[in-house]
């Protein structure tokens, strides 16, 4: 079957002042219809810039110098204009972590709302305004018809990730990308937008790329996972295979340094220090990794298959 | 609203300080008043006289009450040199500056942002190099060179435009008065212009950094959309403190490009002033400009909760 999305080979730099950094050196993923795929992995990752670019958004020192991004068949990097937009928000659209900067201060969420439906679909004022409150009060928030006219910071944190979610399925996208929608929430209200963000994938059936770092969250939702390091997807597969049977020592250092209930320890995460990443062709956890063996510092390891859909970029893959 | 009230309190408090401050200073400065007053055949005892007239031999507590008084009551005393109400003389001038000064507010704003609002949308690339380079050139280079540059060239070489004052003597058309306008307008907007760019380009660039953005790009706004209906609300609040500042200009005038142009506005009005040693006109300016700042921050207050609604939520 064809996947919605496939990502291959995907490499982003940035040039500033200090010349090329590459944020993502090579990341392969998809995602198919209907399914709710996590991407994971520290800041730095890589995996923010990856997923942006699915959508070339992207500031303007960003480029995407290799690999190729298909959504439904076609080539996405080669859009451009009205092309790429007629996709954006409308086919694929992105919810982001920090609610308040992500609308605009000097408009009320209602005239948002309004703006974003008539863009994409032919309505006029009226029907957007009513399609604009049916939409709110689907993503739990009472009393819509009076935060139409409320402004940004009138609102608290999880009602603005509401309402971005609101917009998010206004065009009933066929792809949603959730990058760390719930990082810059307080626990409860995480839950409840986690919650709401299933529900609507189950009713609607779109597909989610969920980005976070947070392992209980993709713990939750996800039935694939990608997890990326140092600008590298290092491993690939279902939840049960990742959470279960984790392969590359990333993956499991990463596992291994969640605080678990009825344990007082909690298990340091090898420290990072940029300047000690593997250079160029080398693996990204190289210089972290306890097990890392002398094939590790001569090249970059290809992806081992160790069950069905189960990808390891790893030279010592497998270990207790 | 009741902020709105409180700010109009402070307001008056800031005038009455400055009251204080501009009746103080003038005290302070060198010289009598009576010799103003006082000619060659004058005995000494009529000069007494004439110091008891005048108030002057009152406590200076007393001086002060009285000069605010009659202030209060729109009496802002006579001119030493002619004789004549200040205030008249302010009000005689203010045509001729708010022409010249309203004008090449307006004008700069209009010219200032969509330039500010391009360079900032294309920043280091040519246009804003360029204009970045004329901006500095803009606020560095003295009016009154700036000026005479233009004299020079327009009026002197090419004898295009008239090079000083307000209209031709015996000519009452509006062509006449557009062609004595030209140049100081010119003069004062470019340098205007060259400021209110940079303000506008740094606000642009944060704007166009900012979430909200990328958020409007990742729903499929066009970059004209995003820039015009998005960004340039933003970008253009800082103005409004700008122009809450030079709101004073529009009375006060410009004093060297006035001076320059022997344009006879409130600018030229003060530097007579000042070289008189005029203390009544002098006062009276300075009274004047402070209320304009005062009330010009005020108002750019109130325009800013207008258009920011975090300001008003702020408020309350």
């Amino acid at each position: 079957m064809e996947h919605l999305l496939e990502v291959k080979d995907l490499a982003v730099s940035f040039y500033g002042d200090l010349g090329e950094t590459k944020a993502v050196k090579n990341a392969s993923f998809y995602v198919d219809q209907g399914e709710v795929f996590g991407i994971v992995g520290e800041s730095g990752s890589g995996k923010s810039v990856a997923t942006k670019s699915i959508l070339k958004l992207g500031p303007e020192n960003c480029k995407i110098i290799g690999g190729s991004i298909t959504f439904q068949g076609e080539s996405i990097i080669e859009k451009e204009g009205k092309e790429l937009r007629a996709i954006r928000g409308n086919e694929i659209s992105i919810v982001f972590q920090d609610s308040l900067s992500a609308l605009n201060p000097v408009y009320t969420i209602g005239s948002k709302m309004v703006e974003l439906l008539r863009r994409h679909n032919h309505m006029t004022k009226k029907e957007a305004y009513e399609k604009s409150v049916e939409l709110l009060t689907s993503v739990g928030i009472a009393d819509a018809r009076k935060h139409m006219k409320s402004y940004p910071h009138e609102l608290s944190g999880g009602m603005r990730q509401r309402v971005m979610i609101a917009m998010a399925i206004s065009s009933n996208p066929k792809l949603m990308i959730a990058d760390e929608p719930t990082t810059a929430l307080d626990v409860t209200i995480q839950a409840q937008i986690l919650h709401l963000l299933r529900d609507i994938q189950k009713k609607t059936k779109m597909s989610v790329i969920m980005i976070t770092h947070d392992l209980g969250v993709v713990a939750q939702m996800c039935s694939r996972i990608a997890v990326m390091c140092g600008g590298y997807v290092v491993e690939q597969g279902s939840a049960e295979d990742i959470f279960y049977r984790p392969q590359h020592p990333y993956t499991q250092a990463l596992i291994a340094s969640m605080p678990k209930v009825g344990s007082d320890k909690l298990v340091q995460f090898l420290e990072r220090n940029v300047s000690e990443d593997g250079g160029d062709g080398l693996c990204p956890f190289y210089r972290r990794c306890r097990h890392a063996s002398e094939a590790c510092a001569k090249s970059l390891p290809a992806f081992y298959e160790s069950e069905k859909g189960h990808f390891v970029l790893c030279h010592v893959r497998g270990i207790e | 609203m009741k902020r709105i009230v409180n700010r109009l309190f402070q307001s008056v408090l800031i005038m009455f300080l400055v009251s204080i401050l501009c009746f103080g200073l003038s005290k302070a400065a060198p010289g009598d008043p009576v010799m103003t007053y006082v000619e060659p055949n004058m005995s000494e005892a009529y000069i007494e006289q004439l110091r008891e007239d005048l108030g002057l031999n009152k406590p200076i507590v007393e001086q002060y009450v009285i000069w605010l008084k009659n202030i209060l009551h729109g009496n802002f005393g006579n001119s030493l040199m002619n004789k004549r109400p200040v205030l008249t003389q302010i009000v005689e001038r203010l045509p001729a500056t708010i022409l010249l000064m309203g004008s090449s507010l307006i004008l700069s704003v209009i010219l200032a942002i969509p330039i500010g609002l391009y360079t900032g949308k294309h920043k280091n690339k040519f246009w804003d190099k360029l204009t970045s380079m004329l901006s500095f050139v803009g606020i560095s280079i003295p009016t009154f060179w700036f000026g005479i540059l233009l004299i020079y060239l327009l009026s002197v070489k090419m004898g295009w435009l008239p090079s000083i004052g307000m209209r031709t003597d015996g000519v009452n058309s509006l062509w006449d008065l557009i062609r004595h306008l030209i140049m100081p307008c010119a003069v004062l907007t470019f340098q205007n212009v060259a400021q209110y760019t940079r303000y506008i380009r740094s606000s642009t660039i944060t704007e166009l950094s900012s979430d909200y953005v990328t958020v409007q790009r990742a729903y499929g706004m066009s970059e004209m959309g995003i820039l015009f209906r998005h960004v340039l609300k933003n970008a253009i609040l800082p103005m409004i403190t700008v122009l809450g500042m030079s709101l004073q200009s529009v009375v006060s005038g410009a004093i060297i490009t006035e001076q320059v142009f022997a344009w006879p506005g409130t600018g030229q009005l003060a530097v007579t002033a000042v070289t008189t040693f005029d203390y009544p006109l002098i006062m009276g300016i300075t009274m004047f400009t402070a209320l304009l700042i005062v009330i010009g921050n005020l108002l750019a207050d109130i325009c800013y909760s207008i258009v920011d609604p975090r300001i008003r939520i702020a408020k309350n």
